[in-house]
């Protein structure tokens, strides 16, 4: 618990669970529609961003969050045209990795720089980022509160959705902006390769442990703030990478609640 | 202004993209009545449904329910409409969220207990009353229809449309839907059914309409098709076996 008297632990604290919140809220409707690698695919293909903002000199959040949101709105309209989100993810997985590493040689910038993005530093955020972090998770939490039900209907039925009126394009569209950019925010945290993690891994622990879709969105924030917590101890004991830590622990729970339904069966 | 028909259907026309899979059909059915339309797999049966729900909103023509355009009168009602059985997998959501689905134009934000109360009532109507807490995966094939049955007349709709409902059911689960299906027609609702089997069709129907792209024929009664129809229509011999149930 000494981390925690650190403004940093304070801070990481703060904004991991904020994410947290946000990812696995989204998190739960990515594993009801089945697209999880959607938000691994939605991580690297933002490493273009950040090739361009290294290479350009741009802000590298701004450049990262407007590639990441095209790429939502690209593939969700692939999706829409009958190419599944992780079918058109995979197409554009490597190439746009690929992509973004050729831009960052060619901007000559240091390793660790990249590292960075690519593994997240949680232990180095600041205020402005828990404020951003904040905004994007009451608009992902309000979301969920008005939405909830209409894109849980758009996944079990669609053609039922049509007849009773609901706007999908604008349901579902929201849904795939707002997963974005709760990705980018998450990737100061945990990095490209670890974020999708934050999206998947606690809805997945939370469609296990609970029997309904209402259970799964009360349950996944729980257990990934809990992962956040628990995971920044366990780096601070352990003098490990904080990031990786957390994963770990959202691991652990999905191991242990997959035992338990074994066992209990 | 009361209206004779139920559903009047005038040169409808729809495509997907250049593939038409409806041309120029006409047709006008009366209300309470209990019609079925048959055809051939590809032959726009589904559309047509689709079409009259408003699935598909991208068509050509005019479809009237009791007397107001199609667009209007889904704006203030639903449509009951049951979806083909294959359309559902394993999703982790209660009966009871699902007979709610047909009453979400009713809520203001957030379901009530006056909505659970009609849900529930739904239920009981299908004989289904004591499965409201089951997730609609664990049941059967027969036992789910009658869920999507619920959630289709729950919000009290004028018309209840069915496409090919009964598919994968076995005979006698066949036989308990359309017999449930009658009941509901029988307390004043229009019932459209879209399916294979001719020979439910004599048992139940007072209407049939055979598409085939087009409105091939509008009978009332399976005994008044002539003898090659149903060779013509499907492209090879089917023989209408008759059920002993006709009232």
């Amino acid at each position: 618990m000494e981390i925690f008297l650190y403004e940093f632990g304070i801070l990481a604290l703060i904004g991991g669970v904020l994410s947290a919140i946000a990812t696995s809220l989204l998190g739960s409707v990515v594993v009801l529609r089945k697209m999880s690698f959607f938000g691994s695919g939605i991580a690297h293909l933002s490493f273009i961003g950040v090739g361009l903002a290294l290479f350009f000199k741009l802000s590298p959040t701004f450049v990262t969050l407007t590639v990441a949101i095209a790429a939502a709105i690209i593939l969700g309209f692939l999706a829409r045209k009958g190419v599944h989100e992780d079918i058109g993810v995979g197409i554009l997985f490597s190439t746009s990795m690929a992509l973004g590493i050729i831009l960052i040689y060619l901007a000559k910038i240091d390793n660790s720089r990249v590292m960075a993005y690519l593994f997240g530093d949680i232990l180095a955020i600041n205020w402005q980022d828990v404020v951003f972090s904040s905004i994007v998770t009451a608009l992902v939490i309000l979301y969920i509160i008005f939405f909830k039900d209409h894109i849980v209907y758009i996944t079990f039925d669609e053609d039922f959705s049509k007849v009773l009126g609901i706007n999908i394009p604008f349901v579902y569209y929201t849904f795939l902006i707002l997963l974005a950019v709760s990705i980018v925010v998450s990737m100061n945290l945990l990095g490209i390769v670890l974020v999708s993690a934050m999206v998947v891994v606690p809805a997945a622990s939370a469609s296990l442990a609970s029997r309904t879709y209402q259970g799964m969105f009360k349950l996944a924030p729980l257990i990934s703030a809990f992962s956040v917590f628990f995971g920044l101890i366990l780096s601070w004991n352990f003098d490990i990478p904080a990031g990786a830590s957390i994963v770990l622990v959202q691991g652990i729970v999905f191991l242990f609640t997959f035992l338990v339904k074994i066992l209990s069966r | 202004m009361k209206c004779e028909y139920c559903l009047e259907v005038k040169n409808l026309t729809v495509r997907y993209g250049d593939i038409v899979a409806l041309k120029d059909v006409n047709f006008s059915l009366k209300k309470g009545k209990f019609y079925t339309v048959v055809g051939p797999n590809g032959g726009g049966k589904s559309t047509l449904v689709k079409t009259i729900v408003g699935i598909i909103d991208d068509y050509d023509g005019q479809i009237q329910i009791f007397g107001k355009d199609r667009d209007e009168y889904l704006r203030e009602k639903l449509v009951g409409y049951v979806p083909q059985i294959s359309s559902f997998t394993k999703f982790p959501i209660r009966v009871i969220d699902v007979v709610l689905m047909g009453l979400f134009r009713e809520r203001k934000f957030k379901f009530k207990k006056q909505h659970y109360k009609k849900a529930l009532k739904a239920l009981e109507r299908v004989n289904m009353e004591g499965f409201s807490k089951r997730l609609i995966h664990e049941l059967s094939g027969g036992q789910r229809q009658r869920v999507m049955i619920a959630r289709a007349i729950v919000s009290e709709p004028e018309i209840l449309i069915m496409d090919e409902p009964t598919v994968g059911l076995d005979t006698e689960s066949q036989r308990n839907f359309f017999r449930l299906v009658r009941e509901l027609n029988e307390s004043g609702m229009t019932v459209i059914v879209v399916t294979h089997d001719v020979g439910f069709v004599s048992e139940y129907s007072d209407g049939i309409l055979c598409i085939n792209k087009r409105l091939v024929v509008h009978a009332k009664d399976v005994d008044e098709l002539p003898k090659e129809f149903f060779a013509k229509l499907y492209g090879y011999n089917v023989k209408a076996v008759l059920h002993n149930h006709k009232r």
